[in-house]
């Protein structure tokens, strides 16, 4: 690909160019939310009900607003719209004993421990904290709902409002051939049930933020975020206010990862702005949580439990699939409609299945929600299907990578929603490749021994290898028909004069979470407008300076901003030549329309592009107290073209770590609706001496025909396949499947001991 | 009427710092309530979370008093001060061929910048079965010295502790030294099970001390469990297996069995109690086979970063007693920096909030808080010469001080060595948790060129990073560190 206006040089895409944003991050003068908030701000506290279920009596505030400093107390009686959601407006603002018309939810029931009662507003977070503790509420208890089978058992229901008999409230299906053909050419059968923990974002960055009215007197929110035009929607509509007189900024965000797709802070904070501004306070608000209240406070990836039976004939051709999928939405919604229907379609696996039921569906409990996190579904799903097939292997006896080169989805595949693949299913050499590199033919190198006791030598006889393999996709872009867009600005400026343009401007809304998204527009706009990238200037995550750009989430950033950079570099390119000074160009990018899939039969073209990955992992688990280490990842990916190689391998990297504490150490607890251990000194994500000896990113370029310059997305591809190839390897080394992760110590050991005696 | 998580923080009202044991003897008598500090780095997180009855709460910092950090080595004994902390043990030459357990216990709690703050006798006294250093403590016969008002006391270690988080220290009483007798014949180990490799609680821990008679036959043991009980657990019936027999797999083995049948551990968030059972076992057979082969020693590191770049000097403030309005002065960056609120905010609240906001030309929001426990590390700066959690120190303990951020890594607007090469390798994304790692690896490269791998994952072993997968963060120290020959 060329640029469409100016002179060629190397700083466009595929060059691995330092990230702009690095100088600033690495002397302390990176600005996240928190250090946004004035010296003169106000401080609110976010008091949380701490009642799973529970029917609000009585609320007396008057204590907390006598509290020295305390300037204002909010609840839902100050709320126009006391209801939020990012699918589904089902979680009020504040519970609270007062309800108007413009809502159905009952605001007077906590569903969740972190519901919101109040916010506290001070001269100081020390008075805030102070003011919050002084909040009285008068409960009534109701039945705690503490996972999926208490709300699958009981009568109690979290949302009556929905006019369900059931606390199951969204299902999907798919019925596919006929499964009673399958099953008679069938040789071999596995089946298994599966349980999926939750996993914690654990972002380093705790939420924070700030409301003001800027100077255009639009009420102003500073948060970290995934999704700025979203999280503007959801506040008009809880404010009552136009989208026009509200502007949603980003400034640096500490990670995301699916963690901030949802709200936390910001309705909040604007309503205290709101509020105080019209007494005649215009100082801004302010917030920070504790790493507590950030653990309680937001989503989780789904637990749940998903019960699977693969058959295959004597070949090893899949001749059936049937499952059956529950995850545990929590109290709201938040995406889990969406995050079933993921789970859904890759239940099945990456594969060819002639004869499939398949039925799914999302529960509501008291305990923490579900939402996105880094593969939004796919990777429950994947650990399913891949340590279904790694068990067929075992069982019939062939060679799992022969075995999934014989089922893998090709170009021209019917998909398991019985629709074509969309052009360019790179999976085939993708798992070729994986192999290959992971030398999956020949007996493992030798790795170093290791001792879980840094004292004691290694226990040689204690010790075994094993290797495992999976490999999966995941789809880029939002899915099942929802609208998907992402729009840009390019400026070119320079004189009458010149031939070329000297410099440009590119303005985005898209969020940079740490992933390096502005760094690759930047790049992607140097291409795209000829213009070197240290002559663009970046205008990024501000609602007021850009169009609407779909969210950093689902792989799809890169993918989408990139086709919005080239339709506004050629418009601007246009008006460049008619002589416009600046040349201006916007565009709003929109891919081919995706569908919902059909009720009964799942049918249905459910996504206009996927991303595909393989790995293989080397591990070795000390036999007598269940430690593993990992000793290799050779971890491959199509990412059709890599705009910028190094930061590429930077989500490679650092999607298998976080994959790696998924599938070994991160153990997030919840019981009554409490979770149990909300700490970093409880919830273990891996240290630097945890991580696998050695990560080899294997990175492919097949170019994805509706990618710009190729690109595909890859961010949560590296999340997808590693608990079942840890799994596979485990079993290789020990004999032993298991069924549920994370492999902590006690539960490797309590396996081996099940199976051994 | 709050969530549990949301309970507000204790207030420090009044700040002691005294200059001599008397001093702060006669402060506690006359504040039966307040709280002794040392390290802080367990009582700083009990009281953000509004742990303990008093509230306000008065501290009197023990860390200026003189004399009180020194380890003695006689014939006879070793005895250590209170404010000897867990890297001075870590880092002392002469220790490892004295008293091994107690050196492998300090390395294994917490990370480099809590090891610098966090004293031995502060363990002891927090005194929760986790603790690293009891059971090494244990098994070397430790005994616990106390100073009251009028009379002072020796207990033995097993019997200081007696529940869980609770000790025979009397209200007005400290700890002022821990003493372990020197015993050429003794020959010992410790050895710790966590679900991380790093800044992880014990899931199981234990000491173990043989001594062996001339014919090879062990003469007496002693082996101490903790994690399993309310307190360390001496198994006297594996010692008792033990003892008259050639220290032989027949004899490691039975021991080993006898200590899992004694034990009567509970069921946790970390394990269940049959992993501590089964795990208990296999560690008392492998370290008594350690100590069988003489192995005991072997992986005892040759050096260990301790991420300390001068000694540490504290230098004595002009006020002795600060009230939580009071303001402090220290030097940060090389500015001298005076702000308010000095008794009620730790230091990174102190720099982050009245010291940044002090004057509009200075900028120290780079330290960060990311779990206000000193887990993650976001928030590590260099204070008397070594890495510290600065959500960990009260920031009065900073007063007339020298403190360095981020902000004062680079050189006159230059970037440092290891800056610039974060950048070069992209180490850095989110960017929230760089701060951190870049004063412990700046720490690193003053304390030495030229690290192992082993030793750059031991000194970022306590700051934790969710976006790069911690290589090309590696990668950036390792070739910072380089030295110019090298």
């Amino acid at each position: 690909m060329t640029s469409v206006v100016g002179e060629m040089h190397d700083s466009g895409v595929g060059a691995a160019l330092k990230r702009f944003d690095a100088t600033d991050k690495v002397t302390g003068a990176a600005e996240y939310p928190a250090d946004r908030i004035p010296a003169d701000a106000l401080w609110a506290k976010v008091v949380f009900t701490g009642q799973p279920h529970a029917r609000l009596i009585a609320l007396d505030t008057s204590d907390a607003e006598a509290s020295p400093g305390v300037v204002a107390v909010l609840t839902a009686a100050d709320v126009p719209v006391n209801e939020y959601g990012l699918t589904k407006n089902d979680q009020p603002v504040f519970i609270g004993t007062t309800q108007n018309d413009r809502t159905e939810v009952p605001s007077n029931i906590s569903r969740w421990e972190a519901d919101h009662l109040a916010l506290v507003v001070a001269e100081t977070a020390e008075q805030a904290e102070a003011g919050a503790a002084l909040v009285k509420a008068d409960w009534e208890q109701l039945e705690v709902l503490g996972d999926i089978d208490a709300a699958l058992s009981s009568d109690t229901l979290i949302h009556p409002e929905d006019g369900l008999d059931s606390n199951r409230y969204h299902s999907f299906k798919i019925r596919k051939g006929d499964l009673a053909k399958g099953q008679a050419a069938t040789t071999w059968v596995v089946e298994g049930t599966y349980e999926l923990p939750y996993q914690e974002h654990a972002y380093l960055q705790p939420e924070a933020g700030l409301a003001y009215y800027d100077s255009d007197r639009r009420l102003t929110v500073e948060v970290a975020g995934q999704w700025t035009h979203e999280d503007r929607v959801q506040l008009a509509h809880a404010l009552d206010l136009p989208e026009d007189r509200l502007r949603v900024i980003y400034p640096s965000i500490g990670g995301a990862f699916g963690g901030r797709e949802d709200i936390s802070l910001q309705i909040v904070l604007a309503l205290a702005a709101m509020r105080l501004a019209e007494k005649g306070d215009t100082r801004a608000v302010g917030s920070i949580w504790s790493r507590e209240e950030s653990i309680v406070g937001h989503h989780k990836r789904h637990r749940g439990r998903i019960e699977a039976t693969l058959g295959a004939d004597a070949d090893g051709k899949i001749t059936f699939v049937e499952a059956d999928v529950v995850l545990d939405a929590g109290a709201y919604n938040y995406t889990s409609n969406k995050v079933l229907g993921n789970a859904h379609i890759g239940v099945a696996g990456c594969y060819e299945v002639p004869n499939a039921r398949i039925d799914s569906s999302v529960v509501y409990t008291n305990a923490t929600p579900g939402g996105a996190f880094r593969g939004f579904g796919g990777p429950q799903a994947a650990f399913v299907a891949e340590t279904q097939m790694n068990k067929l292997a075992e069982l019939s006896g062939l060679d799992p990578i022969e075995l999934r080169r014989i089922n893998t989805l090709k170009n021209g595949s019917e998909f398991i929603t019985q629709t074509e693949m969309p052009e360019g299913v790179s999976l085939p050499q993708v798992i070729d490749r994986c192999a290959i590199e992971a030398r999956m033919g020949e007996p493992m190198r030798l790795a170093s021994q290791f001792s879980p006791v840094a004292s004691l030598a290694p226990a040689a006889d204690a010790l075994k290898r094993g290797r495992g393999f999976a490999c999966a996709f995941k789809n880029v872009g939002f899915s099942f028909g929802f609208p998907e867009r992402c729009e840009a600005e390019i400026h070119l400026l320079g004189g009458e004069e010149d031939e070329y343009p000297t410099s440009a401007i590119l303005f985005h809304a898209g969020a940079e979470v740490g992933q390096g998204a502005h760094q690759a527009f930047i790049q992607m706009a140097a291409e795209a407008t000829g213009v070197g990238s240290e002559n663009i200037e970046g205008v990024f995550s501000d609602t007021a300076s850009s169009g609407d750009s779909g969210s950093a989430s689902a792989s799809r950033l890169t993918w989408m901003a990139g086709n919005s950079i080239q339709g506004a570099a050629s418009e601007a390119e246009k008006q460049w030549r008619e002589g416009a000074r600046p040349a201006i160009g916007q565009f709003r990018f929109v891919p081919p329309p995706t569908e919902y899939l059909d009720p009964e039969t799942g049918a249905g073209w459910p996504n206009f592009t996927y991303g595909y990955v393989a790995q293989a992992i080397e591990m070795t688990v000390d036999t007598e107290t269940g430690h593993i280490v990992v000793d290799r990842v050779v971890s491959t990916h199509d990412v059709g073209k890599a705009i910028n190689p190094v930061l590429v391998e930077g989500q490679i990297e650092g999607a298998v770590i976080q994959a790696h504490g998924y599938a070994l150490s991160e153990n997030l607890q919840s019981k009554d609706g409490f979770l149990l251990n909300p700490r970093f000194s409880g919830y273990l994500i891996p240290g630097i001496g945890d991580i696998p000896r050695k990560v080899e990113s294997v990175i492919m370029e097949e170019a994805d025909p509706l990618g710009p310059f190729g690109a595909r997305g890859m961010a949560e591809m590296p999340m997808m396949t590693y608990a079942p190839a840890l799994v596979a390897a485990l079993h290789d080394a020990t004999g032993v499947w298991f069924d549920t992760f994370p492999l902590t110590p006690s539960r490797v050991l309590a396996g081996l001991k099940r199976v051994t005696g | 009427m709050t969530h549990p998580i949301q309970a507000p923080a204790a207030t420090v009202e009044t700040y002691h710092a005294p200059r001599t044991l008397t001093e702060a003897l006669e402060l506690l008598a006359a504040n039966p309530s307040a709280r002794p500090i040392a390290g802080g780095t367990d009582l700083m997180v009990e009281l953000d979370r509004g742990v303990g009855a008093a509230n306000p709460v008065t501290l009197i910092d023990l860390t200026r008093i003189p004399g009180l950090d020194e380890i003695e080595i006689s014939e006879d004994l070793v005895r250590i001060g209170p404010l000897v902390t867990h890297n001075d043990i870590v880092s002392h030459p002469a220790l490892p061929a004295i008293a091994l357990p107690l050196v492998q216990a300090c390395l294994e709690v917490g990370s480099p910048a809590l090891r610098n703050r966090a004293t031995v006798v502060g363990n002891v006294v927090t005194a929760s079965p986790a603790n690293d250093s009891l059971s090494a403590l244990n098994a070397l016969d430790a005994v616990v010295h106390i100073t009251g008002p009028s009379t002072s006391r020796d207990v033995p270690i097993g019997e200081f502790t007696v529940g869980v988080r609770k000790t025979v220290l009397g209200e007005d009483e400290l700890v002022t030294g821990i003493s372990i007798p020197r015993d050429p014949q003794r020959r010992s180990i410790y050895a710790k099970l966590g679900l991380r490799q790093a800044q992880a609680i014990s899931v199981v821990h234990l000491g173990v001390s043989v001594w062996l008679g001339a014919t090879g036959e062990v003469t007496d043991a002693r082996i101490a469990i903790g994690s399993v009980a309310p307190t360390i657990f001496r198994s006297i019936a594996a010692e008792a297996t033990l003892v008259g027999q050639p220290l032989a797999p027949p004899a490691i083995g039975a021991a080993a069995s006898a200590a899992a049948a004694e034990i009567a551990p509970i069921d946790d968030l970390r394990a269940p109690a049959d992993y501590r059972r089964d795990t208990t076992e296999v560690l008392i057979r492998r370290c008594l086979t350690a100590l069988q082969t003489r192995t005991e020693a072997q992986l005892w590191p040759d050096r260990t970063p301790t991420l300390r770049i001068t000694d540490r000097q504290p230098t004595q403030p002009t006020k002795v007693t600060l009230s939580n309005s009071d303001a402090i002065t220290v030097t940060v960056n090389g500015t001298k920096i005076t702000a308010s609120n000095a008794a009620s905010l730790n230091l990174l609240d102190w720099l982050r909030g009245p010291a940044h906001h002090s004057d509009p030309s200075i900028s120290l929001q780079g330290a960060q808080e990311g779990c206000a426990e000193g887990e993650c590390g976001a928030c590590t700066v260099i204070m008397d010469g070594q890495a510290v959690l600065s959500c960990l120190v009260p920031a009065a303990r900073a007063n007339s001080d020298n403190v360095i951020t981020i902000e004062g890594i680079a050189n006159g607007g230059r970037l440092s060595k290891l800056q610039a090469a974060f950048v070069d390798y992209t180490a850095v994304q989110c960017g929230f948790c760089i701060p951190g790692f870049l004063v412990s690896g700046s720490a690193l490269a003053e304390e030495m060129s030229d690290p192992s791998d082993a030793q750059i994952d031991l000194a970022l072993s306590g700051n934790l990073c969710r976006c790069t997968g911690y290589y090309k963060i590696r990668d950036a120290v390792r070739e910072a560190t380089r030295s110019e020959l090298g």
